[in-house]
């Protein structure tokens, strides 16, 4: 993935936040995927509007204590993670 | 009828517990060489079609402990599976993998002066954000060691292989009133060499909670994503604890202590 690559929530995926956690499940193969603050902070954002990976990190580093480049990997990260789970809405 | 099930339960060892099926008039639940359960798509009543030999109270078993809170679930009600016990004026729910103790547990609660609500399914209540758990049949359905255990009897008196069915009496107490939901507490493998209990914090409680639900149909999304809220909604309203001790029933008097000096912190 690169950063100008726009990622957004699969419409087969419900999340519920609790605890200041995100708990996903995917709909299709009822499969259930945990994320912590920052990776909730990151769905809540593709859940409403498709984002590139740039823009997020921006986000993440003026929100948590982290410098872009690592909020960069780190979302990349999560995004082939989530992509992998069928989490993401096909581009 | 369609030859292969949309789903099924399968046991640890890989067998299917229940299978399945939809059909012209609405579903139907199997339980391989024991029974089937037509289900018709308004979801009034059950037919069943035992195979030769199926006892009358091996099909209320069945009936109650699988078909009727998965038809439950699916008109919006919350069953999970597990065992629950009143303890004071307080219920504990035990959840758990398949052959982690649950029941027999459950006996040891009873044992101590607990009642036990429940051997097998957890029928919820909620009103106003709290929860309360429903008795359901007053029996213990445990392998011939717990059912020594649990009556003071001799090992050899019990078949180690099959599970005898314990009715609730004076001193295996079965509650007859519903109480309200304290706590779940999650079985672990029993890989501890003492007792542990911590807690499980909500997301993981999630998680964990949806593993025990009955679904009829886990391709009706709008169902799986109801029920999926209602689970999140008591994840978020009720205490979680994660619970291991070695399956040894000397310790059992042990894992009831602990789990009652936590109810007293809550």
């Amino acid at each position: 993935m690169q950063p100008h690559d726009l990622i957004a929530a699969s419409p087969n995926a419900v999340a519920r936040n609790i605890g200041g956690e995100t708990v996903l499940l995917h709909l299709d193969s009822g499969t259930y995927f945990g994320l912590n603050g920052v990776g909730s902070f990151i769905w809540s954002r593709i859940e409403k509007e498709p984002h590139s990976l740039a823009a997020l990190a921006d986000a993440v580093e003026a929100e948590f204590d982290v410098t872009r480049d690592e909020a960069l990997k780190d979302i990349t990260a999560l995004a082939q993670n989530l992509d992998e789970q069928g989490l993401l809405k096909d581009n | 009828m369609p030859c292969a099930p949309y789903d099924r339960w399968v046991s640890d060892d890989g067998d299917a517990n229940a299978e399945f099926y939809r059909t012209d008039s609405g579903y139907l639940m199997r339980f391989p060489d024991q029974a089937d359960f037509a289900i018709p798509t308004g979801l009034q009543g059950a037919d069943c079609f035992p195979v030769s030999g199926m006892t009358a109270d091996a099909l209320r078993t069945l009936f109650t402990n699988s078909v009727r809170p998965a038809v439950g679930n699916h008109i919006g009600e919350l069953n999970l599976h597990g065992s629950g016990v009143v303890i004071g004026d307080k219920a504990v729910a035990i959840m758990g993998q398949s052959r982690r103790g649950k029941t027999t547990l459950a006996g040891a609660f009873a044992k101590a002066g607990h009642p036990f609500l429940t051997e097998d399914v957890l029928a919820l209540d909620q009103q106003n954000g709290a929860y309360t758990v429903d008795p359901q049949l007053p029996v213990l359905r445990v392998f011939g060691d717990s059912a020594a255990y649990l009556l003071d009897a001799a090992p050899e008196e019990h078949c180690a292989d099959t599970k005898s069915a314990l009715a609730a009496n004076a001193t295996l107490p079965a509650a007859e009133e519903a109480a309200p939901l304290a706590a779940i507490c999650v079985l672990g493998p029993g890989e501890a060499s003492e007792v542990t209990l911590s807690t499980l914090g909500r997301a993981a409680a999630l998680s964990e909670i949806m593993r025990h639900g009955f679904l009829l149909d886990v391709e009706d999304k709008a169902r799986l994503h109801a029920h999926f809220a209602r689970v999140a909604q008591l994840a978020a309203a009720v205490p979680c604890l994660s619970l291991d001790y070695p399956r040894e029933f000397s310790k059992l008097p042990d894992v009831i202590r602990a789990v009652q000096r936590h109810l007293e912190q809550i």
